[in-house]
């Protein structure tokens, strides 16, 4: 199946905040959980997403449609680098966002199930958070206070990986 | 519409998604360390399974018979190398801390090379890449017995001279199959090549199961078989030669 001659059927999501988004079908077919709805033939005319708001939302289209149009490894041996260095950098773009729309497209990616997008949200999440303190990890990530390691627990953990902690 | 900070955003993720966070991260240390970060941290950061990990010392975690010889015939040689303090703890121990690793990298130390002058960093060299050979077969034996969901294991210098890659068949023979290895040295001090090539004390090295090469001139056929059409330009030249020296065998078993 090539990827423009099916372009013409439209889906509609509608975010939590009631903001409706017609997309192409190709495009709404990046996410496995709603390419299983239309298969099982469940998808109504407009797709309810209580859980993702306008914000989130379209970012994440944003992804889909770069991805929907772009060459797939599968499909074709000898798709041209220059294609695979466009979508790396559009990627990396993408992902110059603050973190808490970072968590939010993460959540929304898994429950949309878009492996790619999930794989370049957690890659980005470690980036930001590799070889910081866990004070800064703390406030990078914005942690809950209640979860932090009682000073008994520290001190177990430190001790325990010791060779870690020189 | 959610809020755009909420305290409770992080904790919201899942599970896996948390892991996976941590496998892209991979360096053991980095992750070790941010065990302190917070409870879900300390107890997600074992059930990471792509992992790296950077070995800084890798002599004294072998000790042998043969090392303890070769330790005390180059000790000079050797010198701030052996500092006699035992690696903080092995591989394998730092391993058993994670509960399912499927993909692992090790990266070792580079050689000895460039810190010597010509004469003597051959002869180092030399025995540093039998001992590292030896070294890693046992510390990947250690690995690959302890860790059964391992599925793809990488040995590298840091320096990239060398890489050994196994993939899940690769493990799975080593696991069934643990023999002990033999190391056999083939070298000369001047090699000459067609087109005027002289190659400088070249020298082979191949590892084989002590099993082979029980019978006579078994084992060298079985090392002609290895290394036939293996390397290419004056490699192949080198190695077709080499072949042919006679070989020391330095069998490693005696753990």
């Amino acid at each position: 199946m090539s990827t423009s001659s099916s372009s013409s059927k439209k889906i509609v999501l509608k975010s939590a905040d009631n903001e409706t988004f017609e997309i192409d079908e190709i495009v709404a077919l990046e996410s496995q959980a709603i390419k299983n709805m239309i298969e099982d033939e469940c998808a109504d005319n407009v797709i309810p997403l209580g859980n993702i708001d306008s914000k989130t939302l379209s970012k994440i289209i944003e992804y889909c449609k770069k991805h929907a149009e772009s060459p797939k490894k599968d499909d074709n041996a000898d798709i041209d680098e220059k294609a695979v260095e466009d979508l790396k950098s559009f990627d990396a773009e993408f992902a110059k966002v603050d973190m808490p729309l970072i968590q939010d497209i993460l959540m929304a990616a898994n429950f949309l199930n878009i492996d790619n997008l999930i794989g370049l949200m957690c890659r980005t999440i470690a980036d930001r958070i590799k070889g910081k303190t866990p004070e800064e990890i703390r406030k990078i990530l914005n942690i809950n206070k209640n979860d932090l390691l009682s000073p008994e627990q520290e001190a177990k953990a430190r001790e325990e990986n010791s060779w870690a902690f020189d | 519409m959610l809020p755009s900070s909420k305290p409770d955003q992080f904790d919201a993720l899942p599970d896996p998604i948390i892991i996976s966070i941590f496998n892209f991260i991979s360096d053991i240390k980095t992750l070790t360390r941010s065990r302190l970060v917070s409870r879900r941290f300390n107890s997600l950061v074992s059930q990471s399974f792509s992992l790296s990990l950077r070995v800084d010392r890798v002599i004294s975690a072998v000790d042998s018979a043969l090392l303890t010889f070769f330790k005390s015939v180059f000790k000079s040689l050797f010198r701030h190398h052996n500092h006699h303090s035992h690696f903080p703890e092995s591989p394998a121990a730092i391993l058993r801390k994670f509960e399912k690793v499927k993909e692992l990298t090790v990266e070792l130390p580079g050689g000895l090379g460039k810190e010597k002058e010509k004469a003597v960093t051959r002869v180092v060299w030399t025995i540093s890449s039998l001992i590292t050979a030896s070294a890693r077969h046992f510390m990947v034996r250690d690995i690959v017995a302890e860790n059964k969901a391992l599925s793809k294991l990488v040995v590298k210098d840091r320096e990239n001279e060398g890489v050994v890659v196994m993939n899940e068949l690769g493990i799975n023979e080593f696991r069934e199959n643990q023999n002990n290895v033999a190391n056999e040295m083939r070298h000369e001090a001047r090699l000459e090549l067609s087109n005027g090539v002289v190659m400088e004390g070249a020298t082979l090295v191949v590892v084989r199961p002590t099993n082979v090469g029980e019978a006579d001139g078994e084992g060298d056929k079985w090392d002609e078989n290895l290394v036939a059409n293996r390397f290419e330009g004056v490699y192949g030249e080198a190695v077709a030669k080499l072949i042919k020296r006679r070989s020391y065998l330095l069998e490693m078993n005696s753990f």
